[in-house]
């Protein structure tokens, strides 16, 4: 094989990798931008304080998000381009938790990683828009159809190098997902 | 766009002060380059140049030339530390600047916040060995959103003050910027420098700088 087909095989390869990279971009839009069904439930919900709300796009599609400040929390409620809910989070301190929650997660976390610090804790509901709203906002119970899952944001230590990692936890406190992610670069602030 | 009103009101208020005192104006172009040499460890250069277009009185002349090699450890991931030489070419005399860093960032929900710890060595033939110190906040914060994605703009705020020792004098810089992550690799900022000098022995000093920086990251 002659040297200019390998550079055409070379140009190939490096486009199709270019081609997997992840595609993201979250910004802020206006209500009349989302998706109605979306829209309605959040007037709905009626909230005192301002919601804002942001487009998500990514490889795996477009989400929407309206993010408010409700008794001294942050709440993300995340919709589908067809504006169906598909979770509710909630931001909270690592030791809002229950006990035995904190324990399992503890545990959890103590197996896999050397070294650990926790950033931030979202306790993630997913169900109906019905029984999220009675659950996360009435605080009343009436059924087991709202599932409990934990985000958690960490800085920790696997063998010898620190990172940071997104942490998907259920209620048992076993580990759904774990997502190791990059740090944005500093350079134009340090430089 | 509303959110560049602020911005825009910065450069306004600062440029009306200024017109009114005596001062220096001009450009300050600067590329940085940053390759990754491992996890731990960037090696960063830049060159900056100073063109002067107001001294007392209008006028275009080519002032000086900082080529920089900088050597960053990130101890953490949000803290590192940086040793580093300038080279500056102005007029015939050549000024050598070696300088330590300790840097630490802080990411909230959709703010910045990066402290910078200096500590800097002047070296000229014939002359005494001068040092200076200096601490700088930079904020960063997107205009379109909670984090700063591909082509979208942020605005970075600035506040840094150097102390000089020989002089033992102060200087206060104040630098609002308007930037735009043009790709994953590389952001371009535009914005203004306003130097304020001989803060303590009171003779003030006035310069303003539109800066032009393009940071570009090699992985």
């Amino acid at each position: 094989m002659n040297k200019f087909k390998i550079l055409i095989l070379l140009s190939i390869f490096h486009f199709s990798l270019f081609a997997q990279q992840k595609f993201e971009k979250e910004y802020r839009i206006k209500s009349n931008e989302v998706p109605v069904k979306s829209l309605q439930v959040i007037k709905m919900w009626n909230f005192k304080k301002k919601v804002k709300w942001y487009a998500e796009e990514s490889n795996d599609g477009k989400t929407f998000e309206a993010k408010v400040g409700y008794k001294k929390h942050r709440y993300s409620i995340e919709f589908s381009e067809q504006g169906e809910i598909l979770d509710v989070e909630k931001t909270v301190k690592f030791t809002d938790l229950s006990k035995e929650i904190q324990q399992k997660i503890k545990q959890n976390l103590s197996r896999r990683f050397v070294k650990y610090k926790i950033k931030k804790v979202q306790i993630q509901y997913l169900g109906t828009e019905t029984a999220i709203f009675n659950e996360v906002f009435r605080l009343e119970k009436l059924s087991n159809s709202v599932k409990i899952n934990f985000e958690i944001i960490l800085k920790a230590k696997k063998e010898n190098t620190y990172a940071l990692y997104e942490i998907l936890v259920d209620d048992n406190g076993d580990v759904l997902k774990e997502l190791k992610f990059k740090q944005e670069s500093s350079l134009n602030l340090e430089f | 766009m509303k959110n560049i009103f602020p911005f825009l009101l910065i450069i306004f208020c600062v440029s009306k002060v200024i017109c009114q005192s005596n001062f220096d104006a001009g450009f300050l172009p600067k590329i940085v380059l940053s390759n990754k040499v491992s996890d731990k460890i960037n090696w960063v250069n830049s060159i900056e140049s100073r063109a002067i277009v107001y001294d007392d009185n209008y006028q275009f002349s080519h002032n000086l030339v900082d080529v920089s090699s900088i050597l960053s450890l990130k101890t953490n991931l949000n803290q590192s530390f940086n040793f580093g030489y300038i080279i500056r070419f102005r007029n015939e005399e050549i000024i050598h600047r070696t300088f330590q860093h300790y840097n630490f960032v802080y990411q909230f929900s959709s703010l910045k916040i990066g402290h910078r710890f200096a500590f800097e060595q002047f070296y000229q033939p014939k002359k005494q060995t001068t040092f200076r110190t200096r601490y700088r906040v930079s904020l960063e914060k997107p205009l379109n959103g909670e984090r700063v994605d591909v082509k979208e703009f942020y605005i970075k705020l600035g506040n840094e003050y150097l102390y000089d020792f020989k002089t033992n004098d102060l200087e206060i810089r104040v630098t609002p910027n308007l930037g735009f992550k043009a790709s994953k690799r590389d952001k371009i900022e535009f914005g203004l420098d306003y130097r304020l000098g001989r803060f303590i022995e009171n003779a003030t000093k006035n310069n303003l700088w539109f800066r032009t920086t393009w940071y570009i990251s090699i992985d």
